[in-house]
């Protein structure tokens, strides 16, 4: 019993493991790394999707993380550029190795809409003079191509940042996608308690 | 004893889970940072003396298995706020900063005033240069006469505008003399620093260090990543030194350094520096000797390195031939020469 169990334990961490490697980044038809979703919305037309996923863009998260880049409402399309930094796996201080870009576009149909990031790029980083960790100029590489400039376990760390980035942008997409526009903090009405009667 | 696997299982599932969705940053404020480095080295002059007969900065030892520094720095930013700390120990740390006890490479608070001004404040690495003190910021592990020579630290206050990701621009003050923690006499010592990207991939810095105690530097530092596998760096100066009204003193110094450097491989990357330098005559009484180069004269130092890399360790054999115009080195019978070569190997282990 002792020996299905830890055999269980072990299955699970393995699956666990290659489920974060693998489930959530596919190759396109270019053969670049792609995370796409068709995502069906029903009693929403396209322009208020198309609404709503500007809104989505504009303050989902900072502009650091996600920035809109261009928009074409004849189209129903929207592209934005994607980042977040990353570390090394086995590395036993804790800064940025690097960052990765991403491409993120959204095309909009009526009740329903389709979205995809692509174009993982990673740049290395390293210490500058005033203990900054800074991009390295010159050395971007997409990271499909990663293997052969970094190892072999970083690029799979790597990978699996890029799949939860993607997971954790199109859970966000999707809840602006269905929810209405929130209203503005600051149009919140104040709680007031009048101590004068008791 | 199955409730206690079960109860691991449910822990190994559930912090599997947990660490998928948390390990991604999206804000700015990124957790403490920590970094250092470590690094030793075996070193022989070519004459076979125990004596070193290149006196460009650190790395000193003569045939021996030696140590550099043992370097860790810590670094926090929240929201417009950020502190930067740095210590070291060991004979580099002690050679890079000329008072005895001192342990502190960068000690400074920064705050972004606008998203484009930026004000600094504490004791840091100077800005002048291309060859910097901690080991894993140097592709070669000697370093030049240019970088020996200038400034290794500048305490003071700075301001940096940035006008877009090609251009910004630093001026500030700072203490007159360099490489100490407190001023000897005023904060009196002008710095500035143009930055520049001409084209993508290379970058330009314009720098001006200028007091009346520790005299004027102006330098350029320049950079361009031409492909992914080929690199080429320069740096220039010009220094002249301060005009001691007691001495009737002065004179300085000119050098260029250019670094070209090529990935051979994913891990193996070779470079050389070629530097020449000269030592001014000086207008004013007797000029200043630097690294051994005597007024007048000059001294070209051409130094073959490579960097092999296992993930944070970077091994760094390095072969080194300087020729001097005059005799400022000795030969293995301690008679005057004009030339003398070294090799070195390192190991500088990055975190």
């Amino acid at each position: 019993m002792k020996r299905k169990l830890l055999l269980l334990i072990l299955c699970v961490c393995l699956g666990k493991t290659a489920i974060a490697q693998k489930d959530s980044l596919a190759f396109d038809d270019r053969g670049k790394y792609i995370y796409y979703k068709v995502v069906n919305v029903a009693n929403n037309n396209a322009d208020a999707l198309f609404g709503k996923a500007l809104v989505f863009f504009k303050s989902a998260f900072d502009k650091n993380t996600l920035k809109l880049a261009s928009q074409d409402s004849k189209a129903a399309s929207l592209t934005g550029e994607g980042y977040f930094l990353v570390s090394k796996k086995l590395s036993m201080a804790k800064h940025d190795d690097g960052k990765i870009t991403c491409k993120v576009t959204i095309e909009i149909k009526d009740s329903k809409y389709r979205y995809w990031l692509t174009d993982f790029v990673f740049t290395p980083y390293q210490r500058d003079r005033y203990n900054n960790m800074v991009p390295q100029l010159g050395l971007d590489v997409d990271m499909e191509k990663a293997n052969k400039q970094y190892d072999k376990a970083d690029v799979e760390h790597y990978l699996d940042e890029c799949g939860a980035f993607s997971k954790r942008v199109g859970k966000k997409l999707e809840q602006f996608m269905v929810e209405a526009p929130k209203a503005k903090k600051d149009t919140v009405a104040k709680k007031v308690i009048s101590i004068n009667k008791w | 004893m199955k409730k206690k696997l079960l109860l691991i299982l449910a822990i190994a599932a559930s912090g599997l889970a947990v660490k998928a969705q948390d390990s991604i940053k999206v804000t700015s404020d990124a957790p403490l940072v920590v970094t250092g480095s470590v690094d030793a080295y075996y070193k022989a002059d070519f004459t076979g003396n125990k004596v070193g007969n290149i006196p460009t900065s650190f790395g000193s030892d003569q045939n021996s298995i030696s140590i550099g520094m043992i370097d860790l720095g810590l670094k926090k930013k929240v929201g417009k706020a950020a502190f930067a700390g740095e210590l070291s120990f060991g004979p580099r740390s002690d050679q890079s900063i000329p008072t005895a006890g001192y342990h502190i490479q960068n000690l400074y608070v920064s705050y972004d005033l606008t998203s484009a001004l930026n004000v600094t404040g504490g004791y840091m690495s100077t800005f002048i240069g291309y060859e910097v003190i901690s080991p894993t910021g140097n592709f070669n592990y000697s370093t030049s006469y240019l970088f020996t020579n200038g400034p290794f630290e500048n305490a003071g206050v700075k301001f940096t505008y940035t006008f877009s990701d090609k251009a910004s621009l630093m001026a500030g003050i700072f203490n007159d003399a360099w490489n100490v923690y407190t001023s000897s006499s005023a904060v009196s010592t002008f710095g500035a620093q143009l930055m520049l990207v001409p084209v993508k991939n290379w970058t330009a810095y314009l720098n001006l260090a200028a007091g009346e105690y520790s005299g004027t530097e102006f330098d350029l530092t320049t950079t361009y990543q031409i492909t992914p596998a080929f690199k080429l760096g320069l740096n220039a100066a010009d220094f002249t030194a301060p005009t001691y009204k007691s001495l009737g003193v002065s004179g300085g110094f000119d050098g260029v350094a250019l670094y070209p450097q090529l990935a051979v491989s994913k891990d193996v990357t070779l470079g050389i520096r070629g530097e020449y330098f000269t030592s001014k005559t000086g207008t004013k009484g007797t000029a200043e000797t630097f690294s051994g180069v005597i007024p007048g004269e000059s001294v070209t130092g051409l130094t073959f390195t490579a960097n092999i890399k296992s993930g944070p360790l970077t091994l760094i054999p390095e072969i080194r031939f300087d020729n001097g115009s005059k005799s400022q080195f000795v030969d293995s019978n301690f008679k005057p020469s004009t030339s003398a070569g070294q090799f070195l190997v390192a190991a500088v282990y990055a975190f």
